[in-house]
Order: structure tokens, then C-alpha cells, then sequence
């Protein structure tokens, strides 16, 4: 029990001996720590693989219960913590989801995955900037594997809630970088030019279409789309052409077949197109005139307006114009015939059928300088 | 070597050349050499010079808390791969009452018949070898401590592996302090050095360890080991980040206080952790005195007992089994069902207190903690559902609930805040915690007086200094011995008359006090001395004031005893901090040990 006398000697072998435990114990202690990391990053991943499991058997409640063991194994597992994040939005628990990602994103701040689920979460927040912000870190952030699909699936998810959202400025700025991005995948192509569309960009929308139905002329949806560009452009026979082009390989298509005599009224009542004779831009002019002041007294009957009433005298001045007067007949006609579409526009917009050549070649007249 | 000798060969050929005529010894070359450098530099390194003990004590410090670390390290490592083993994933049900049952047989018979003072948590026999052993620990015991705990906790047996863990760290100082030759109080002095090398190497909690060996294992928040034990810690900390990472043993949220009203039911849960820990503490006090009373042949298989106790309770809920911290971890993080974590606390309880009392190597801390983090998650649950605006997520309430019971079971308040801070590395935490840990304390405090391990000793027949006694020892002051100084001497005094006067009062010396004050402490040799020389009055002696020794009314007596002590007198003036030579009265050597309660004993010996 008592200590026995000891000699106060320090030898050297005492040192030494000590010197050979710490060795032995340091060796010990890393070969144990080794088989432990490894034996629990196994116990992890298959922990992680049965919730995958049962996340894919819609039991997210349990694969997430799974997630948060293999977590507290393999402590800040990336792949774990982005799963665990997306279970618990996937069940509404957005709450919960956030701090999960927020830790990856303390951590790895540029990580592609995390950035791309908070943009999610925040997006389903409502939290439209916010999750643009995070849309574009998620863009720009690297990406373990397939780093080019994964970016342009990213920009293509902020692209989809731009255009849930009406944001069609920077619709536009997003569909710009992802047409050079974006690789020779022709729905992939084709998605981008009807997006062209959406963001109002008909001629880089007609761009689009045009490469795709060079490379691949039998694609139906490549024409038809052309063709809708060249409508909205206002070049309405090259959208004849392409609907032509559309309908040769598409004869049984009474869509197609519509949108192109769509295409060809409007060729036809066209007073602008180039390379037209005098004579025939002033009659055209008149005839879409007299159309419009038709569609004036359709929907206002009688002249009890006053400004009707303006507008029907101006339209009878300009009708009957001669020529060589100090106004271009062309566009007195024209100007009144603007006016009064504006006019029916705003007073009667039921009236007004999109699907019209007259509406079709009003609008395209409205957008002249 | 080599350097050293060519450093003697330069400075001896410089004092050469300067002329020096003193004999050219080795030391006193490279002393005048340094001082001709700096002699400032010389001074000021002379008082960090130390002897060859307390240099190989600095040293020791360093290596056990290497050692410590490696070996408490290799114990967690080798306890978590030998449980993964016994309970492979998706296990069935039969292991859990098994091999509970078939560990603690095993390590039953290799306690009894091997390692009998491996038995139990480690706390209570570190503190008997700090207090009652001389800081002997046996080599013997260190490794009984560590093979029976691996078993035991491996097998699933509901203890910790921090308390063994402590005992470990002090015999592995214990074992080397005595192989490098120290004398016994430095042996001793080394014990609490291992303790906090082993728990911060168990807990990951360099801070909390050394608070927790002066607090629990000392007594004495002052302890002059307080460098050493800083020193161990900090190296084992070291130690234990480099073989495994940078890792809390908590993994826990941010959690924040969402409305000031947390704090009443905070301290709410305050109460719940008092009121569980004194219901731990008193069942498992209870159990051990039954299990004493069986006959002594029946000791061996005690632990069988509860470990098949504790098999049962793993049958139907497997997280009673082992430490739980990954269970602990998942209440942390709020993945709790009420019902669950009512009936954890409650199994969680009876199965440690039976595990422990039965004698299975194992320790209460990582149970106090799994206990505290099931009431704390009860109340939070509860709190959660009832005011779902005013509190946070019921994981925060876990958190704060182990610091709590910990409070209760250890006793050790400060500790308890500072290790989980440590553990979770959550600041935000600590208001709460401060206030639930001291309305812990004190509700177990109330209830159950005597902290477990000195309950423990108690029932071994071993009654250990509590720290509060010590504190109390401590907290006597100078002023309640204070008397008044009837006779003091006065400078026209003869020497005669003053020897006279000094024999009579029984001490061995007197103030010298003049119209300013005291000018001197006169002891009977100094006066025998002017007797000799021929002086007439004291005065003569004493012309103008000199240093003497003192003490200040607010000082504590132990002060006081060192002081007498190394000026050899047993009579010590005592003055104003304002002006030591104004005198309040004296304090004496027979009223300190009165102050001490010696005074009985003194009058027994005389």
C-alpha cells in the first residue's frame, strides 16, 4: 500500500521506456482510429443506402430518421446532408431543412448541390431573389461530377421560375449564357428557342429554330416554331415557308395547316413589306383601313361617340385621299387605321382575336418606330 | 555537449583576454560571461529556476498527459470497436439480454479475482489514493481498470467511460511518478494532474478537466498543482486532436432563446434535473447498501445481476444499453418523441444505478449526462407542445438538461457549465444552463446532503475531506482570532524586563510598539542576544522600525500558520493594510488551531 522507498535517480531507460510506450500507444491508437473511421463510414453508407430505399418507396418520415443516423456517424457528409436537406423539404419541413443546408454552405460555400438546394427551399419560400442568388452560386459553384449538365439544369430550374414569375428581362439574361452552354441536344435546343419566345425575343427565338431545322430537317417542331417566330417577327412569308416546310412533313397537321393560311392572309395584307410597288402598298394600306373602321363600328355601333366619330371622319378623310398631296396617303392611312385599333383595343379587347391577320399585322404596325 | 564545450572554450578564452584573475572554473566562467551580458536577464531568470524534482514534476506533467491521452484514446476506440462487434447492425433482441449478462459474469469473476479495486467508477478511488494513499495507485489496478471496463462498457452495461477513464489517467501518474523516484507528496501531487489529463481526453474537454480536478477531485479552486494539471490537460487535449480530429462530442444546432419567459422554465427544469438526480443518486446509494449486505462469497457474480437487469431493460429499449451518446446526440438534435425520452430518463436511471451498485466497472458521468438529456428533453417536449411561441426546439432543454443533472449527480456546478459549453461549443446556450445547473444544485443540495462520492467512500468505511469543509477551513479569516495585545513591549522597556515579560505571556516573541506604532516583532532569542551584548533598553536594540513579520485581518488563518511558520514565532501582529505599522492586536499560534478545531486535540496530547 505505502510507496517504497525509490532511489532519486531519473536513468535513462525510465526515459526510454517511457519514450517506447508513447511510440507503441501512438501506433496503436492510429491503427485503431483508422479501422474505426473506416468500419463507421461502412455503417454510414449503409444506413444512407436504406434510406435511399425508402425515400424512393415515398417513406421519407423513415429514410430521413435513417439520414440523421448515418449523419451522426459520418459527421458532415456532404452527400448525407444534402439528402437528409431534400427529405425534409420534400415533407414540408423547410424549417428544419434550411440550417441543414446552411451548414454545407458554411463549409463549402461554393458547393454547387447546397446552393442549388437552398435556392429550392427559398423558391418555395417565395423568396424569389433570394433563390435566384442561390440559383446562380449553384451556376457558378463546382460540382463534383458532371459539373456542365448540373449547371444547366440549374439555370434552367431558375429559368422555369423566372418564367413562373414573369421576369421576362432577366429571362432573357439567363437564356443568352445557357444557348452557348448548352450542348448539341436538339429538345434541349428546341426548349431554349420556344424559352426565346417566352421572354419576347422572336428573332433569337427564329436564330434558334433555324440551326436546329438546319441540322435536323426532318424536325416538325424546329419548322413549326420558325414559323411562329417569323409570325411575331412580322416576316410573314418567310413563316410561310417554314410552315410549308412544316406541313410537308406534317401533311395531316390541320394546326399547321391553320397557322400557315394565318401566315399567308397576312403576307397578303402586309403593307410594309419590302420591295412593294407604290400602288400596291396604298391599297393594302386602305384595305386595312376599311377593315379596322369595320371592326370600329362593330364595336362601337352608331356615332354618338365623339371620339368614334373623330376617328371614323379621319378614316374617310384618309380612304379617299388623293395622291401627291402634301401627306403620304400611305401613311394617313395607316395612322388612322393605328388609331383606330387602339381604339378597339382598349374599348373592346374581346373583340380582338389574336389569331387574326388583321390583329396579327396591327400589332406588328404598332411596333413601328 | 559538444556546443556546451565549445561555449566554455569561447568564454574562457574572452575572460583571458579581458584579464580576468579568478580561478577559471567552468560555472563561474558562464555566470560572469551572462552576467557581463545582462545582468537584468540573470535576475530575472533565477526565479524560474526550480529544483531537480519539481523539474522532473514539470517534465512528468507533460509526458503523463501524453501518455493519459494515448491511453484514454486507445480505451474509447477499443470500447466502441468491441460494442460495434457485440451489437452488429440489425442485431437480434436475444444480444441484448445476453451478452449484458455474460460481460458482466466475466468481469465480475476478473474483478474479484484479479482487480478488486477496478470495481466501480474510478472518482472515489483516485480520491482515496489522493487523500488517504500517499498517491498510490498500483500499476496492477490501471490495466484491471481498463480491460474490465472495456468489457463491461462493450458488453452494454449502463456506465460511463469517463470516471474509469479519470482513475486510469491517475495511476498512470501514480505509476510513473514513483518509477521516476519522486517523494510521496509529489506523487501525490501528480494524481490530479492524470485526472485531467484522462477527462479531457475523454470528454474532449480541456477546460472542464482541470476545473473538475480542482472542484471534485481537490477540493481547492486555489491548488498550487494548478500549472501542472493546466499543462496535462492541454497536452492530452493535443494528443487526442491528433489521432482523432477536430470533433466536439456533441454535435448540436444553433439554438437560441426565443422569448425571456425560457428562463422560468429553464429554471423549471432545474428542478426536474435536482429532483432526478437526488432519485438517482439515493437508488443507487440504496442498491450498492443492499448488495453490501450479501455474503462476501456472493461478490463475484454481483454484476451479473445488473447487467442481466440491464439486458432485460435492452430488450424492449435498446437505447438504455452502453454510454447512448449517439442517442443522446439525436435528442440533441430534436428527434424525440415524448413518451420515449419520459421512459429513457426513468430505465435509464434504475439500470445505471443497478449496473453500478451491483459492481461493474463503469462510471456515472456519461449516464448523468444521458439522464439529464432525457429530463431535459421530457420538459422541453412538454414546454414545446404547451407554449410552441415562447420556446425553443425541445433539443436546447436536452442540452441544458444534461448540464443540470450533472450538477445534481457530480455536484461540481461549474464544471458542469463549462463542460457541456465545451462539448457543444454553443455560447449561446449559457445563461440557461448557468441558471438550471444552480437550481439543480441547490434542489439536490437540499435533498440529498452528502455528495455521491463522498457518500460512496462513506459506505467503503473511508469518510474523505469534502471540499466544502475545506473551503470552509479555508474561508476561516485572521479577524475571528484576532485578540488584543495586553503586554506589548515599548522601546524605554529594559531587556530584562522584556525577557521577563515575554516568558510569562508563553509566546516566543512581542511587538515592539513606540508612539508610531509597532517598530518591531522581538522574539525571545533576539532579546537573549541583547542581553548578552550588554544593552540596557530595547530601544538600543531597536533604534529605528524593521522589517518584521505581520498579517492583515482579512487574510485567512492559513496565512497566518505559514507565515509563523517560516519566521519561527507563534505570535503575529496584526495590522492595517493602510499602515503595517499601525497595530489591530495580534493573532496567536493556540488560536489558529482552535479556529481549526485542533484545540481539543492539543489539550488531549499535552
Amino acid at each position: 500500500m505505502k510507496i517504497a522507498a525509490a532511489p532519486r535517480v531519473y536513468p535513462l531507460m525510465n526515459w526510454l521506456m517511457v519514450v517506447a510506450v508513447v511510440a507503441a500507444l501512438y501506433a496503436f491508437d492510429v491503427f485503431m482510429a483508422g479501422v474505426e473511421r473506416t468500419e463507421l463510414k461502412r455503417e454510414a453508407s449503409s444506413l444512407f443506402a436504406q434510406g435511399r430505399r425508402l425515400e424512393s418507396a415515398r417513406r421519407a418520415d423513415a429514410a430521413i430518421r435513417l439520414y440523421r443516423r448515418a449523419l451522426a456517424i459520418d459527421r458532415g457528409n456532404v452527400e448525407y446532408q444534402i439528402a437528409l436537406g431534400r427529405a425534409l423539404a420534400s415533407t414540408g419541413r423547410y424549417g428544419e431543412a434550411a440550417p441543414v443546408f446552411d451548414d454545407v454552405l458554411d463549409r463549402y460555400p461554393d458547393d454547387g448541390r447546397g446552393n442549388l438546394e437552398m435556392a429550392r427551399l427559398r423558391r418555395a419560400a417565395g423568396h424569389l431573389s433570394e433563390a435566384a442568388s442561390y440559383f446562380h452560386r449553384a451556376i457558378y459553384g463546382s460540382w463534383l461530377r458532371n459539373a456542365q449538365q448540373h449547371r444547366i439544369e440549374a439555370r434552367l430550374e431558375l429559368i422555369d421560375m423566372l418564367v413562373r414569375a414573369g421576369r421576362r428581362r432577366e429571362l432573357l439574361a439567363e437564356l443568352l449564357p445557357l444557348e452557348d452552354e448548352a450542348p448539341d441536344d436538339v429538345s434541349l435546343r428546341l426548349r431554349i428557342a420556344d424559352l426565346f419566345m417566352t421572354a419576347g425575343s422572336p428573332a433569337r427565338a427564329a436564330e434558334a429554330y433555324r440551326a436546329v431545322a438546319a441540322r435536323n430537317p426532318d424536325d416538325v417542331r424546329a419548322w413549326e416554331g420558325l414559323g411562329e417566330a417569323e409570325l411575331q417577327r412580322g416576316n410573314y412569308h418567310a413563316a410561310q415557308s417554314a410552315f410549308v416546310s412544316a406541313l410537308r412533313r406534317m401533311p395531316d397537321s390541320d394546326e399547321v395547316r391553320r397557322r400557315l393560311r394565318l401566315a399567308a392572309q397576312a403576307a397578303q395584307l402586309d403593307p410594309v413589306s419590302r420591295r412593294l410597288p407604290f400602288p400596291e402598298r396604298l391599297a393594302r394600306s386602305r384595305r386595312i383601313l376599311s377593315m379596322t373602321i369595320a371592326e370600329l363600328q362593330q364595336c362601337a355601333p352608331g356615332q354618338e361617340n365623339a371620339e368614334v366619330a373623330g376617328l371614323t371622319s379621319r378614316a374617310e378623310r384618309a380612304l379617299h385621299r388623293k395622291q401627291f398631296q402634301d401627306e403620304d396617303p400611305v401613311e394617313a392611312a395607316l395612322s388612322a387605321a393605328e388609331d383606330a385599333w387602339s381604339y378597339v383595343q382598349r374599348a373592346c379587347p374581346a373583340q380582338v382575336r389574336q389569331e387574326d391577320a388583321l390583329a396579327l399585322v396591327m400589332s406588328r404596325l404598332q411596333q413601328r418606330p | 555537449m559538444n556546443s556546451s564545450e565549445g561555449r566554455y572554450t569561447r568564454c574562457r578564452r574572452r575572460l583571458l583576454s579581458a584579464g580576468s584573475r579568478r580561478p577559471l572554473k567552468r560555472g563561474s566562467i558562464l555566470k560572469e560571461v551572462a552576467e557581463r551580458k545582462s545582468p537584468q536577464r540573470v535576475r530575472f531568470w533565477s526565479h524560474f529556476q526550480l529544483s531537480d524534482e519539481a523539474r522532473i514534476e514539470l517534465v512528468l506533467s507533460l509526458v503523463i498527459g501524453a501518455l493519459v491521452g494515448l491511453v484514454v484514446v486507445a480505451f474509447i476506440l477499443l470500447t466502441g470497436r468491441l460494442a460495434a462487434r457485440m451489437y452488429p447492425p440489425e442485431s437480434a433482441a436475444w444480444r441484448r439480454v445476453l451478452i449484458p449478462a455474460l460481460g458482466s459474469l466475466v468481469t465480475g469473476i476478473l474483478l474479484y479475482r484479479y482487480f478488486p479495486n477496478a470495481r466501480g467508477s474510478g472518482i472515489p478511488q483516485a480520491k482515496f489514493a489522493l487523500f488517504i494513499g500517499e498517491g498510490f495507485i498500483p500499476l496492477r489496478t490501471v490495466v484491471g481498470k481498463f480491460v474490465c471496463c472495456s468489457m463491461s462498457l462493450a458488453s452494454g452495461i449502463a456506465l460511463g467511460r469517463e470516471g474509469p477513464s479519470v482513475q486510469i489517467g491517475a495511476g498512470i501518474a501514480s505509476v510513473l511518478a514513483r518509477r521516476f523516484g519522486l517523494t510521496k507528496d509529489r506523487v501525490t501531487a501528480l494524481l490530479p494532474v492524470g485526472c485531467s489529463a484522462a477527462l479531457a481526453a475523454a470528454f474532449n474537454t480541456p477546460i472542464a478537466a482541470v476545473l473538475f480536478s480542482l472542484e471534485e477531485i481537490l477540493g481547492d479552486m486555489h491548488a498550487p498543482v494548478l500549472g501542472t494539471v493546466v499543462l496535462s490537460s492541454a497536452t492530452s487535449w493535443v494528443v487526442l486532436h491528433l489521432v482523432l480530429g477536430d470533433e466536439p462530442l456533441f454535435h448540436v444546432p444553433a439554438y437560441q432563446l426565443v422569448h425571456p419567459v425560457e428562463f422560468a422554465l429553464y429554471a423549471v427544469l432545474g428542478i426536474a434535473g435536482g429532483l432526478g438526480s437526488v432519485l438517482f443518486v439515493k437508488l443507487l446509494l440504496g442498491i450498492r447498501l443492499f448488495f453490501r449486505k450479501l455474503p462476501r462469497s456472493t461478490v463475484w457474480i454481483q454484476p451479473t445481476a445488473g447487467g442481466l437487469a440491464v439486458g432485460l431493460m435492452g430488450w424492449f429499449m435498446p437505447q438504455v444499453l452502453g454510454v447512448g451518446y449517439d442517442f443522446v446526440e439525436q435528442v440533441l438534435s430534436g428527434d424525440l418523441a415524448f413518451k420515449v425520452v419520459a421512459a429513457l430518463a426513468i430505465l435509464k436511471i434504475a439500470a445505471t444505478a443497478i449496473s453500478y451498485s451491483s459492481g461493474n466497472a463503469g462510471g456515472i458521468f456519461g449516464p448523468s449526462l444521458f439522464i439529464g438529456a432525457m429530463i431535459g428533453g421530457s420538459v422541453g417536449a412538454l414546454a414545446h407542445a404547451s407554449f410552441p411561441g415562447y420556446t425553443a426546439n425541445p433539443g436546447a432543454y436536452a442540452l441544458v438538461g444534461m448540464g443540470a443533472a450533472f450538477a445534481g449527480i457530480v455536484r461540481t456546478p461549474l464544471t458542469s457549465v463549462i463542460m457541456i459549453f465545451e462539448m457543444t461549443r454553443d455560447y449561446s446556450i449559457i445563461v440557461p444552463l448557468m441558471i438550471s445547473n444552480l437550481v439543480s444544485f441547490f434542489v439536490s443540495y437540499a435533498l440529498q446532503r452528502e455528495p455521491i462520492y463522498e457518500a460512496l467512500a462513506r459506505q467503503e468505511g473511508v469518510i474523505l475531506p469534502t471540499g466544502e469543509a475545506r473551503s470552509d477551513a479555508e474561508g476561516a479569516r485572521v479577524g475571528a482570532a484576532l485578540r488584543q495585545a495586553d503586554h506589548p513591549l515599548a522601546p524605554a522597556d529594559t531587556v530584562d524586563a522584556a525577557l521577563e515579560r515575554i516568558r510569562a505571556s508563553g509566546w516566543n516573541a512581542l511587538p515592539l510598539v513606540d508612539d508610531a506604532g509597532v517598530r518591531a516583532l522581538v522574539t525571545e532569542r533576539e532579546l537573549e542576544a541583547a542581553w548578552r551584548e550588554g544593552r540596557r533598553n530595547i530601544g538600543d536594540a531597536y533604534p529605528a522600525p524593521v522589517d518584521f513579520p505581520f498579517v492583515h485581518a482579512d487574510q485567512p488563518l492559513s496565512m497566518a500558520l505559514r507565515r509563523m511558520g517560516s519566521a519561527g514565532v507563534n505570535v503575529l501582529p496584526v495590522v492595517s493594510r493602510a499602515n503595517i505599522r499601525q497595530m489591530f492586536g495580534v493573532v496567536v499560534l493556540d488560536d489558529v488551531l482552535a479556529a481549526y478545531g485542533l484545540a481539543w486535540e492539543k489539550s488531549k496530547s499535552e
